[in-house]
């Protein structure tokens, strides 16, 4: 277990030192960007690793989570602390009963599903106005000032934004890793393996989905909310489509099954797009060509393949 | 509509409902397509809206832009989405045959972004419409209203349903259609060229949504992103309706053309395009396999 | 009746038109070992589908313990003591012959998500149990030496032994056993029933289907036969061997098989 953990460390020293090698706002703007992909990529691994369900609607909990953070921030004065919070909460909720409904459906079906409920959010977000300001979206979605006495962090900056996401994704790491290395999480992977088996020896897989859903709706509540505090200005886009694609393929494309892939992918599919820049307006669509590349001819993602040319690394779904 | 007699309040409902069954129609056309592709082919084809589209954007070059006439243009434009659907079948789909569900869906979501870039290259994210070359003279029957373009896509939807009913039944083709359908292994035992039905099955399902995105191109405005929606809707008719089942997505088609219609009407206009997932939501609840389904596995 | 481990009484499974079990009933008394035998097609499994909670019973009670099982769900079924093996070789494929044992361990695991998470005190010595005991049921079947094995690559007998591992993992009281000697050679057949003896001996009262006569007679305290879903003879093996109910059933059986 030494290797993975030296690597783990390894990569937080080195996150921990970027905004010092890399002052550049742009970079700067680009690690927070990857950080809240990380997020959505960590949840969309939870609910496909363990469950083997497909989810391409996670940014309905996103949205529901940048737009609870942004409510109470305008209406209730409520800061990004609290607000974080409450978009864990509400999105987990959100999830519980998206877990309640899906639960029978497998494959295609709790795919539809999903994406349905993504859909049903977008437009509820662009027709209550009086709620979400409609297509023209809530603005000034400010990041707060922490006074410490001899210093303040001012939350605008993004440095101290850039740690702040730092710290969000090393705990949503942590979790992962623990949920994997548990009970908890070998019975997932049972329930996956064999249903019937499982129940059989009592385990409840409904319980089990249920918790995995709203574990992974949590999270991508708390990405929507450091996204809004970020950005300071959201609209219903922030349910679109792109955004639960995106998170998928960097599941997927990072590595299937595994605890960096995520964040792999995440780095990978948010630098990509930005690359291909200098192909002007055919950039998207060259982005999804790469996509289909890599669905198909590297569909255990990346960390997979990379496992196979390094040498000596272990590939056993750490 | 306080002030109108209970008499003048059903002709109202009577005229949302006959709005509803024809934009049912065109979608029926699409369903259809979806559920012969998805039921025959197993394939999870999101990039079904994306034929859509293009049906009505080629309808748009054709005939805003190039003058061809308006007929001869719908006709083309439906052509030309099977000839792409032809290509994309035997290019990306064949390939892929062996590979997992997943793996093809996750590869026509790909296909249907990179579909809709392209259009955007070529056609720019500008929305256009479609002028329709019928007149705008509203005909009135016992009391309905019809506008002509509308009992266009009413009529031409219930040919194309019908043909394509009778080219399920009675033709050779879809003999082996049904057949691949309900046993795969059989139907290759008994000589069906299975690659050879596959690739029909997908240009058929090509062409019909092509003829849909043709027929509701010029009601609806048309841009890049259209197919997005209009693939949703296919996946909740075929749901309903039951995977596989042609009667059931043409059901299912209808219902939702009346129930958005009568949403828009009498709840609220903005929240139309969600009634779809709303009523699927709530049949999912009940049944997990559709209105009509068998017990289907997709996995 | 006073004493009965599990008592089944007047269970009915209907599907569609079909009447798999019809109003049967028998009980089981703690410590014993009961076969279940019949024709192929006479609901031996649907029975067992029916008591752990697979399958919905149409009609009927069945009762663990003075508690009621009918509507329950297998989990829950599970949680009152009573696990099962399936006909067709049921393990976790891709886990190793350990970890399947190890999951069968999960209702001793007292593990809540914020013992994972947190990582706390308790999760770490229940984990310590969990992997003193998966040894311990490892050495019982015999299979400590492929303990790293992928489940899904071991031999056919070593994969009927595992399930029986994981089945004991989860300590039940009563442990239903689904034609455990299928596809076993006259070797592995001895090792399954000496198997199923030590586990009477550590006072799991053993509930099986089962085709292999010799074994059925061999281990049996009681034999329950059922055709067409109904109960046609219940007794010790000398009893139920003279039956002539019995014999015609199963002879009924060869004589139609004789005429394909």
């Amino acid at each position: 277990m030494k290797r993975p953990h030296a690597a783990a460390a390894l990569c937080l020293a080195g996150a921990l030192a970027y905004p010092i090698l890399f002052a550049d706002p742009y970079f700067l703007h680009m690690a927070i960007l990857i950080g809240i992909y990380a997020l959505l990529a960590i949840s969309i691994n939870l609910l496909l690793g363990y469950t083997g369900q497909l989810s391409l609607g996670h940014a309905a909990f996103f949205g529901v989570g940048a737009y609870l953070s942004s409510l109470l921030y305008l209406n209730l004065g409520v800061p990004i602390w609290g607000g974080l919070i409450l978009a864990v909460v509400g999105s987990g909720v959100l999830g519980f009963f998206v877990a309640r409904l899906a639960f029978k459906l497998r494959g295609a079906y709790f795919v539809i599903m999903t994406i349905g409920i993504a859909e049903v959010l977008k437009l509820v977000a662009l027709n209550w106005v009086d709620l979400t300001k409609g297509p023209m979206g809530l603005t000034d979605i400010a990041a707060p000032q922490i006074n410490l006495g001899f210093i303040t962090i001012d939350f605008a900056q993004k440095v101290p934004y850039y740690y702040l996401i730092l710290l969000c994704v090393v705990l949503a790491a942590i979790l992962q890793h623990r949920l994997v290395n548990s009970t908890l999480g070998r019975s997932f992977i049972a329930i996956r393996e064999n249903e019937d088996l499982a129940e059989s020896v009592g385990i409840d897989s409904f319980k089990y989905l249920v918790i995995v859903v709203i574990v992974s709706s949590s999270i991508s509540g708390a990405a929507g909310s450091l996204y809004a505090h970020y950005v300071s200005f959201i609209d219903p886009g922030v349910f679109a489509f792109f955004i639960s694609v995106n998170a998928v393929m960097m599941a997927i494309g990072g590595g299937q099954g595994t605890q960096a892939g995520p964040i792999l992918g995440a780095i990978l599919f948010t630098l990509i797009p930005e690359w291909l820049r200098v192909f002007g307006d055919a950039r998207m669509a060259v982005y999804a060509l790469i996509v289909i590349f890599i669905v198909i001819f590297m569909p255990k993602g990346m960390l997979y393949y990379l496992a196979q040319i390094i040498p000596g690394k272990k590939n056993d779904g750490r | 509509m306080e002030g109108l007699h209970s008499k003048q309040r059903n002709m109202v409902f009577i005229q949302y409902v006959i709005n509803g069954l024809i934009i049912g129609g065109a979608y029926a056309l699409i369903g259809i397509g979806l559920t012969l592709i998805l039921g025959i082919m197993k394939v999870v084809n999101f990039a079904h809206g994306e034929m859509y589209m293009l049906g009505a954007y080629f309808l748009f070059t054709f005939f805003s832009k190039m003058g061809i006439p308006f007929l001869l243009s719908m006709v083309l434009a439906i052509l030309a989405v099977m000839g792409i659907g032809f290509v994309f079948e035997k290019g990306i789909l064949k390939p892929l045959r062996r590979r997992s569900i997943d793996t093809v869906m996750l590869s026509m979501i790909g296909l249907s972004l990179f579909m809709q870039n392209i259009a955007m290259l070529i056609w720019t994210p500008v929305p256009e419409s479609i002028q329709s070359p019928l007149p705008m003279t509203t005909y009135t029957l016992g009391g309905l209203y019809f506008l002509p373009q509308r009992i266009l896509v009413i009529c031409a939807a219930l040919l194309l349903v019908v043909l394509t009913h009778l080219l399920l039944k009675r033709t050779k083709v879809g003999k082996a259609m049904r057949a691949t359908f309900q046993d795969l292994e059989a139907a290759s035992l008994m000589g069906i060229k299975i690659d050879r039905i596959y690739s029909f099955t997908f240009v058929l399902g090509a062409g019909l949504a092509a003829a849909s995105g043709t027929l509701l191109g010029p009601i609806f405005t048309v841009h890049p992103y259209i197919g997005n929606l209009a693939n949703l809707k296919a996946f909740v008719i075929v749901i309903i309706g039951g995977l596989g089942s042609f009667w059931g997505a043409v059901a299912a088609g209808l219902l939702l053309g009346v129930f958005e219609s009568l949403g828009a009407a009498y709840v609220s206009s903005g929240y139309q395009d969600a009634v779809g997932f709303i009523l699927l939501i709530l049949i999912l609840i009940k049944r997990p396999t559709g209105l009509f389904g068998k017990v289907g596995q997709m996995r | 009746m006073a004493g009965e481990l599990l008592s089944v009484k007047r269970l009915t499974v209907r599907f569609g038109g079909l009447t798999a079990v019809n109003d049967l009933d028998f009980s089981i008394f703690p410590g014993e070992i009961v076969s279940l035998i019949g024709p192929n097609g006479a609901g031996k499994t649907t029975t067992f589908n029916a008591i752990t909670g697979f399958l919905r019973a149409s009609a009927g009670s069945v009762q663990f313990e003075g508690g009621e099982l009918i509507h329950l769900k297998p989990h829950q079924i599970a949680e009152k003591g009573i696990t099962r093996t399936f006909q067709i070789t049921s393990l976790f494929p891709g886990l190793s012959a350990s970890e399947n044992i190890r999951t069968g361990h999960h209702m001793q695991e007292r593990e809540t998500f914020w013992d994972a998470v947190l990582n706390t005190r308790r999760k770490l010595r229940v984990e310590a149990e969990t992997m003193a005991r998966t040894v311990e049921i490892l050495k019982f079947i015999g299979l400590e030496g492929k303990k790293g094995a992928m489940a899904g690559s071991l031999p056919y007998g070593d994969q009927r032994i595992l399930e029986i591992g994981v089945a004991l993992a989860a300590n039940p009281k009563l442990l239903l056993l689904d034609e455990p000697s299928a596809g076993l050679n006259d070797t592995e057949t001895q090792g399954m029933k000496e198997l199923i003896q030590k586990m009477r001996a550590r006072s799991i009262t053993i509930f099986l289907v089962e085709h292999d006569m010799k074994l059925v007679m061999g281990l049996s305290d009681r034999i329950v036969v059922l055709n067409f879903g109904k109960k046609i003879a219940t007794g010790t093996p000398e009893e139920v061997k003279i039956n002539p109910e019995v014999i015609t059933a199963y002879l009924g059986d060869r004589k139609r098989d004789a005429k394909r």
